[in-house]
Parts: C-alpha cells; sequence; structure tokens
C-alpha cells in the first residue's frame, strides 16, 4: 500500500527539504495529503444530500530547536514550497550545518485492509438503499417518531510524509461512519436519539452491522427520553456503561496524558509519572494497533509507525502519549502518537484507541451495591480543561438507581468532576468490554479517535440536573 | 478568481449541467504561539478552494476541488452531475438569483482595513500575551494557552446567470490563558480580543481578564444544590443563545428538527425581548450585505417583544413555505444549500444593570460543555459552571464545580429582567443587554 502513493515528486520533496536545512533548520518535514469525501444523508425518507470532493495539500514543518515553524499550501509547486520555507525561517535563518539524509521507505507492520474503499466505488444505489433500511427501521419503533436522520461518510485519506532524517513513508486510511438520528414527539415534549458507529475500512463495513438493530437503538434511545423525568441534581454514586462511557476516561484522563499539555505542565499529571494516580482496579491503554478500528493508523502522521501504549498500570502511571517535539521537551520516548486532522495542522500528541482495560464485575453486581445513584447508558460528549483536569460530560441515555435497582428513566444528566478526583473514585470495573467511535478536537484539529472501558462505577461524583 | 469561475461555469453547462453556481474561496493567514519567552509557533498558509453547485434533469449535486489544474475542475464537476442523478427531483431549490445591480465587490471598510504592521510587531503582540500573565507573578504558573493571529480572505460567488459577487476579509484576533497555582489548587481562565486593524486588539484586557478569573475563581467551591437567579457574563451568553440558533431555521423547520417549527407568531420568550439577525451590524467582525447564493441581506426580526416573528430563509426555503426569502443562505465550498445566521443583536429592554445585578444571583463567567449538554430538540442543557455568587453586589463566594442544568425554551419565556444597555461579547458577534435567568437549577454540594 504504501509504494502505491506518489503524491509528490521525490526530487522536488528532497530539494525543498535541503533548502529548508540550509536556512539553519534543525529538522524539515513535508506532510502530503490527498483525501476523497464522500457523504449521503437521507431525511424524509428520501436523499436529501450527496456530495463530496477532494482536498489535497502539502504541509511544511520546520524545526528549530523545540520551536516549530509550520505553514502549507495546495501547490505542489517547488518554488512554492521553498518559498513557504523561507517566509517561516525569515526570523530564524542561519546558516545550516545539517545535511539531509537519501530516503529510504520501511514496510508498513501493519496495513488496515479496505475492500470497498472510495476507490473501489460501491454503487451508490445499495449504499442509499442500506442507508433507506436505517431509517424505515428508525420508524417502525413508534409513530411519535416524527424524524429520522440517517447518514453515511467515506474518507479516502492518503498522505506521504518525507523528513530530513531520510524517512520517506506513506500509508492510506479508509474511513467509514454510519450515523443514525431520531426525534420522538409526544404533544410539545420532543426527545432525540443518536449513534453514529464507525471504523478504519471500507463500506464493507456494513455487512458487519445491521441497520435494523441500529435503528431500533436509536428510536428507542429517543423514546425512552420521551417524557422522562428531568435528572436529579447532586453528588452520588454513578454506573457508566462500557463503550462510549469510555468519554470520562478520553476527557478525564487521556488528554492529560498528552505531552501537549504534559511539556507545558499545563497537565495535572505532568510530574505524576511511576506515581498511583488512579484506583488500584484501573489499567488503561491508548493502542493505535487494533484491526480496522476507528482510531487506528500504521503510521503516526510524523511517519512513525504506532504502537501499544500502557498508560496506566494497576493505578500507576506508566506512560504518556509522545510526539516527536513532545519527546525533545519531556525526554520521553515518542509513542507513535503524533497526528493531525489534514495538512493544515502541524502535529500534536494525540490519543488514538484509548480505553481502561476489563476487570471482573458484572454490570449487575455494580447496579446492585447502588442504593440511591444514576446508571448512564449511553454517554455523549464532553470536554476538558488541561490545566485543571476539569472536565464535564453530558449522559444521553441515563436510569435512576434505587435501592440496587433501576426504577426509571432520566434525562439531561451531566457529570462534572476533575480527572485526579474521578480516577481514585472508580471502585469497581466491570466484564463487559466494548469500544466506540467518537471524533475528537484539539490543537490539530479533530481526528477520528476511539474510547472503550467496560463498566465502571464511579463512588461519587456531582451530577447535574433539575 | 472572475475568470476561474467563469470558466467552471461554462464547463459545467457544457458537461450537461442546466444551472451552475461556483463559490472560490481564497485564503491567508498567520498565526504565532509562544512559550516560555520564545515564539514556539510560527504557521503560514496560502489556500483555495473552488466549490460547484448544479442542477441537472432537476436534480441537485455539489462538488469542491482545492486543485485548479483542468483535470481536477472537470472532475469535480463529472463527481456532482454523478451524485446529482440520485438526489431527490428538486421543486424549490434552483439557481436562479441574478445581479440585483449591486456593485461586485462588496468589500469596504467593515471587512477590510489596509494594516501596515510589522511581523516584529506582531511576534512582540504574541510574547506579551504570555510574558504579562508570567509577569504578574505568584500565584500565577503559566500561560500555557496562547496565540496571535491574521485572516484575510476573499470569497466570490458566481452564477449561470451571469450574478457576480466577491468580498474581502481581513482580521486580526489574539487570546491568552492564566494558569494561577496557590496552595495545591489550580485555576485557568481564557479570554480573547478581536478587531479589522491590529491596533484594535486588545492584549491587555485579555492579559487582565485570564489573570483576574483565574485569581478570582481559585478558591472556588460548589454551592448548595438548588434553584438560582443566574447573570451570564457576554461570551457565555453568546455561546448559550447559540446553541439554540436551529429554531429559527426554516430549514431545520421544513425537515421537521425544529422544535419552533409551527411557533411562528406565538409568544416565545419574554415580551421585552426583542431579538434580530443583523448583518449589517456597525462593528461586527462578520458584516456582511449579500448571502451565499448572492442575494442582498438586511436585518431580519426574529423575536419581536416575545413573540417569533420570522424564520431565516435561503431561496429554496422560502418557496417551499411560501414566505418571503430574506437571504440567509448559508453554504460553503464544500458543501449544499442551508441556512446561516449573522450577528445576533438584542434591543434593549427596560431595566438598568443595577436591577439586573440586585438581590442574590449567580454570575456565571465559564461555561463547559456546550457542545454534548443540549438537546435543542427537547431545549434541555446541562453544563459546568464556574463563577461567583453575588449578594447586594458583591461577590460572596468563588463557585467552581457546579452544573448549570435547564430547559432553554422555557427559560427564555421565563426570562427576568432585561438591561437597557447593550454590550459586546469579545469577538463581536453577539451584541446584547444583561440578561437575568430566574430558577436555573444548580448542582453542586
Amino acid at each position: 500500500m504504501s509504494a502505491k502513493i506518489n503524491l509528490l515528486d521525490q526530487q522536488c520533496a528532497k530539494s525543498v527539504i535541503d533548502y529548508g536545512l540550509s536556512l539553519g533548520a534543525d529538522f524539515v518535514e513535508l506532510f502530503v495529503e490527498k483525501t476523497q469525501n464522500q457523504s449521503i444523508k437521507i431525511l424524509n425518507s428520501q436523499v436529501d444530500d450527496i456530495g463530496g470532493g477532494v482536498d489535497f495539500g502539502i504541509g511544511v514543518r520546520l524545526v528549530y530547536g523545540t520551536k516549530v515553524l509550520y505553514g502549507f499550501t495546495n501547490n505542489p509547486n517547488e518554488d512554492e514550497l521553498k518559498k513557504i520555507c523561507a517566509t517561516l525561517a525569515t526570523t530564524d535563518k542561519k546558516d545550516g550545518t545539517i545535511q539531509s539524509k537519501d530516503f529510504t521507505t520501511p514496510t508498513l507492520n501493519k496495513i488496515h485492509k479496505a475492500s470497498l474503499s472510495l476507490h473501489d466505488p460501491h454503487p451508490l444505489d445499495a449504499k442509499i438503499e442500506w442507508l433507506m433500511r436505517l431509517d424505515k427501521a428508525t420508524r417502525t419503533i413508534s409513530d411519535k417518531i416524527v424524524q429520522v436522520v440517517s447518514s453515511g461518510m467515506q474518507k479516502c485519506q492518503q498522505v506521504e510524509i518525507f523528513n530530513s532524517e531520510g524517512l520517506h513513508i506513506s500509508e492510506e486510511r479508509n474511513y467509514i461512519r454510519i450515523m443514525g438520528q431520531a426525534v420522538a414527539q409526544d404533544g410539545t415534549e420532543q426527545s432525540s436519539g443518536y449513534d453514529a458507529p464507525g471504523a478504519l475500512r471500507g463500506w464493507e463495513f456494513t455487512d458487519s452491522l445491521n441497520p435494523n438493530q441500529l435503528g431500533e437503538l436509536v428510536g428507542r434511545q429517543a423514546m425512552t427520553k420521551l417524557n422522562a423525568d428531568p435528572c436529579p441534581a447532586g453528588r452520588m454514586p454513578v454506573i457508566i456503561d462500557n463503550a462510549f462511557g469510555g468519554v470520562i476516561f478520553h476527557e478525564a484522563c487521556g488528554h492529560l496524558l498528552e505531552t501537549t499539555s504534559v511539556a507545558k505542565k499545563a497537565s495535572v499529571f505532568h510530574d505524576k509519572m511511576d506515581q498511583m494516580i488512579a484506583n488500584p482496579c484501573v489499567s488503561a491503554v491508548d493502542d493505535g494497533t487494533l484491526d480496522n478500528e476507528w482510531g487506528s493508523i500504521s503510521i503516526d502522521d510524523e511517519g512513525m509507525q504506532t504502537q501499544k501504549t500502557q498508560l496506566i498500570k494497576d493505578g500507576v502511571l506508566t506512560s504518556f502519549m509522545v510526539d516527536k517535539i513532545g519527546a525533545q521537551k519531556t525526554g520521553f520516548a515518542r509513542t507513535g502518537s503524533g497526528r493531525r486532522q489534514s495538512y493544515r495542522f502541524a502535529p500534536a500528541s494525540r490519543m488514538r484507541n484509548t480505553f481502561i482495560e476489563s476487570g471482573n464485575s458484572t454490570l449487575e453486581e455494580m447496579i446492585s451495591s447502588v442504593e440511591n445513584g444514576i446508571y448512564c447508558k449511553k454517554m455523549g460528549g464532553g470536554s476538558v480543561q488541561p490545566g485543571t483536569g476539569e472536565f464535564n460530560f453530558n449522559a444521553q441515555e441515563s436510569y435512576l438507581i434505587k435501592n440496587g435497582k433501576i426504577e426509571r428513566p432520566i434525562k439531561s444528566a451531566t457529570l462534572i468532576s476533575t480527572g485526579p478526583e474521578v480516577l481514585k473514585q472508580i471502585s469497581m470495573v466491570g466484564n463487559n468490554f466494548a469500544l466506540a467511535a467518537g471524533m475528537c478536537g484539539s490543537v490539530s484539529g479533530a481526528v477520528p479517535t476511539t474510547v472503550g472501558q467496560p463498566a465502571i462505577k464511579v463512588d461519587d461524583i456531582l451530577v447535574g440536573g433539575r | 478568481m472572475k475568470k476561474s469561475a467563469e470558466k467552471i461555469i461554462d464547463l459545467a453547462l457544457t458537461m450537461g449541467a442546466n444551472e451552475c453556481e461556483v463559490i472560490i474561496s481564497k485564503g491567508r493567514s498567520l498565526s504565532l504561539k509562544a512559550n516560555e519567552g520564545t515564539l514556539e509557533e510560527h504557521k503560514v498558509s496560502g489556500t483555495q478552494i473552488a466549490g460547484v453547485r448544479l442542477k441537472s434533469a432537476g436534480r441537485l449535486g455539489t462538488s469542491y476541488s482545492e486543485s485548479f489544474d483542468d483535470e481536477s475542475l472537470k472532475s469535480m464537476i463529472k463527481t456532482a452531475l454523478e451524485t446529482s442523478k440520485y438526489s431527490k427531483v428538486s421543486e424549490h431549490e434552483s439557481i436562479d438569483a441574478s445581479n440585483d445591480g449591486s456593485k461586485e465587490d462588496a468589500t469596504n471598510e467593515h471587512t477590510w482595513r489596509e494594516d501596515n504592521t510589522s511581523d516584529e510587531e506582531k511576534v512582540a503582540a504574541v510574547l506579551k500575551l504570555e510574558g504579562d500573565v508570567l509577569a504578574k507573578g505568584k500565584p500565577f504558573k503559566s500561560a500555557p494557552y496562547n496565540g496571535f493571529s491574521e485572516n484575510e480572505g476573499e470569497k466570490i460567488i458566481a452564477n449561470h446567470l451571469g450574478l457576480f459577487r466577491s468580498i474581502k476579509r481581513r482580521y486580526f484576533s489574539g487570546y491568552t490563558s492564566a494558569l494561577a497555582e496557590q496552595n495545591g489548587k489550580q485555576s485557568m481562565h481564557y479570554y480573547g480580543t478581536a478587531g479589522l486593524n491590529f491596533k484594535d486588539l486588545d492584549l491587555d484586557k485579555c492579559i487582565n481578564v485570564s489573570c483576574d478569573q483565574a485569581l478570582g475563581l481559585i478558591d472556588g467551591s460548589p454551592v448548595k444544590t438548588g434553584n438560582y437567579a443566574v447573570v451570564f457574563d457576554h461570551d457565555n451568553l453568546a455561546e448559550l443563545w447559540g446553541c439554540f440558533l436551529k429554531v429559527f431555521s426554516a430549514k431545520a423547520a421544513i425537515d421537521k428538527v425544529n422544535p419552533w417549527a409551527k411557533k411562528l407568531g406565538q409568544k416565545v420568550a419574554n415580551s421585552a425581548l426583542t431579538l434580530v439577525d443583523d448583518p449589517r451590524y456597525i462593528g461586527a467582525m462578520g458584516y456582511k450585505t449579500f448571502d451565499d447564493e448572492g442575494i442582498a441581506c438586511h436585518p431580519v426580526t426574529l423575536i419581536e417583544n416575545g413573540v417569533f416573528a420570522n424564520f431565516l430563509h435561503n431561496s429554496a426555503t422560502a418557496k417551499e413555505m411560501k414566505q418571503a426569502n430574506n437571504a440567509r443562505a448559508g453554504r460553503g465550498a464544500r458543501g449544499s444549500l442551508g441556512i446561516s445566521s449573522t450577528q445576533l443583536a438584542f434591543a434593549p429592554g427596560n431595566d438598568s444593570d443595577e436591577d439586573i445585578k440586585s438581590g442574590e444571583y449567580l454570575e456565571i463567567v465559564a461555561l463547559q460543555g456546550l457542545h454534548s449538554g443540549v438537546d435543542v430538540i427537547s431545549g434541555d442543557f446541562s453544563f459546568g459552571g464556574a463563577g461567583y455568587h453575588v449578594k447586594n453586589g458583591v461577590r460572596t463566594q468563588a463557585v467552581r464545580n457546579v452544573t448549570i442544568s435547564g430547559n432553554f425554551y422555557d427559560l427564555i419565556l421565563n426570562m427576568g429582567p432585561i438591561g437597557k444597555t447593550v454590550y459586546s461579547n469579545s469577538d463581536r458577534s453577539f451584541f446584547s443587554p444583561e440578561m437575568r435567568f430566574e430558577n436555573i437549577s444548580v448542582g453542586g454540594k
């Protein structure tokens, strides 16, 4: 797969890199990207929008010490790329002493195959038919389902990376995401349900996805929330179920373990390596190697082959997620975690597939241990302030627990806490591990990331409601 | 750019399109970040993109390309024509805007100003944004997130009927954060500034607000769980209203995902509340005179004395709902035709700021989770919040780690007093008096 991609002439790349080095840069990198997109949206049980296009551009990175100079253009012309180098180096220019190395192309350790990518176009008719089945399945849940949106997104991202250390490597990443949304209405009350599974695959991903089950899931979610009581507010124990429940770890801890914030000492964990930062029942991983997972990559966006990184083992902090500049600044070894949304962004340390590993408890045991609390079956999104670790996230589907039993559905629950606090409050880890796709926004743009966990019990957390 | 647009339109008509519209955007940007007294990141860009929307055999298709060579442009049109075959037959959406006699180039002093600021001054600005935070000494530990940016761009819209509109924009912005640490507690706050000229940036305000709030909140603690009156600062008030703008979208109403679809003419807010969507608000960063179909746009009253007065329309939604088109078409080069609001401008209310801030209330200066804690359909929201408990004009307690929850539609219907003085948010996109919301549920201790 690596050999097929030829987005920029090697001689041109070498010439631009040599020019960057001649301006005194310590490191020069070209990130070339061509991305083909296709999206289909079904609304009112008919095709509402269908489109696509091609993004193409080149990111130029010059590094002086730990200072990053970054530019990008849509024009692959050698003179244009050199002009960007010259503009970037205006204030840092000095005599160059470093020679570039001849390019060598390593073999990829891992290739995530896609049989029905946008190169091998699956008939649009068949894609539309699949999405129509999702639309129909969602509507059959109840006559109170008044609107359904079903959509499919496919993307084929080709990246080619050249750098002054002699690296020339490329990768093709095929993404697919299916989205189902239901709106339910009863009188003046309205509610919605949503799910959006995704993978690093082609359209063949839908073979493993049942449109009837997905439609039932989002339809029932909307119906469950319709007329549900508001969530009570206050501190209480919370059971967070598996899969997208992992957003709690992503927000509470993951962002604080990226060297993007660690190097600036803007993370509360920046000086906690080898220390106990979580309850001993918690072990967590960021793994870019999982077969065809939404957050997987073969190489990171700095050209390093990706890997599995054990972040926390039995409650002890064992690794950060480290990109090239993060490694220079912190002294920790790179972990293949340099990622970016596109050629428009300089890379930064980011998460891939990040999850809490499986434990021994059953969901039933956890619920039965709660006298008065909340069970969050499906989590929504959230955000974190890296400096303080303060985070919040929203529960899409949740239930009140009374005396060890689920009593009734509730709506609009928000959980807020800080990373260090919530990691210590996890007292039970379940055995029903699962992953879920999401998009993560940060300094280097929005990148596909997977969150995951088994069900966990948080003994005491602030719940927002009415 | 005009020639490129004409070439694309000619090519599309030749290849089988009956109607064609092109958007071309070109941009340049500079962004700088500082760390520990030196420039940490220096980013420049030059970009271009062309997007086509065409109609063939009654069906719409869109596509885009970032390459402008003949082969790429032809491929873009081919993709749009191919995908249009699978679209529904569009009865209402057409490409039919024509020249109305307006000047082709809508660039003016509200969108673009000459600025000869040197690179050295720009570098000095970002170093100041970090350095002045650190210079305040303890308890300020760092300014981990800071930046300066300059953006300029040109956008053109053209169609097969000979319509051509262009506009150039340039704006400057800066922001900083202050991270404070004291007695094992941490607090961080951000603030930003924006302007059409470099000299419009208020860097000192950025630094002072970030530091003052980080310091003010460091010993913050939750208030007792209960219902409180709340006054949001203008940045957070803008964010809150921004979460629910879909209620004004005619397209969302047609698509049955707008909870106000049948509320035109009904009371939806406090009778003292009047809200206008104003593309020509002087001093706003997003000043514009035409929408993304190239049609002249003017202020539209959305809520008048508490009554829902108008949807925002593009030409297609206006035809479908049999209402006048108020030119709020929103379309980027990559996308299809939608709706886009401009600046929200509230009319002054009847009450003084003293009335708004009388008695006991929570002053909220930070909200978290705005992208995830909102259900536009039901109106329910739940955010993390921070600010101050205020009694009789005095801040009695810094408040952190609380949740702010409620139903937005109930909230504005039962809104408390509205101030007489209109203020802008920090990026000059939202203009509103002080608003007091009664009985918001706050989760704390």
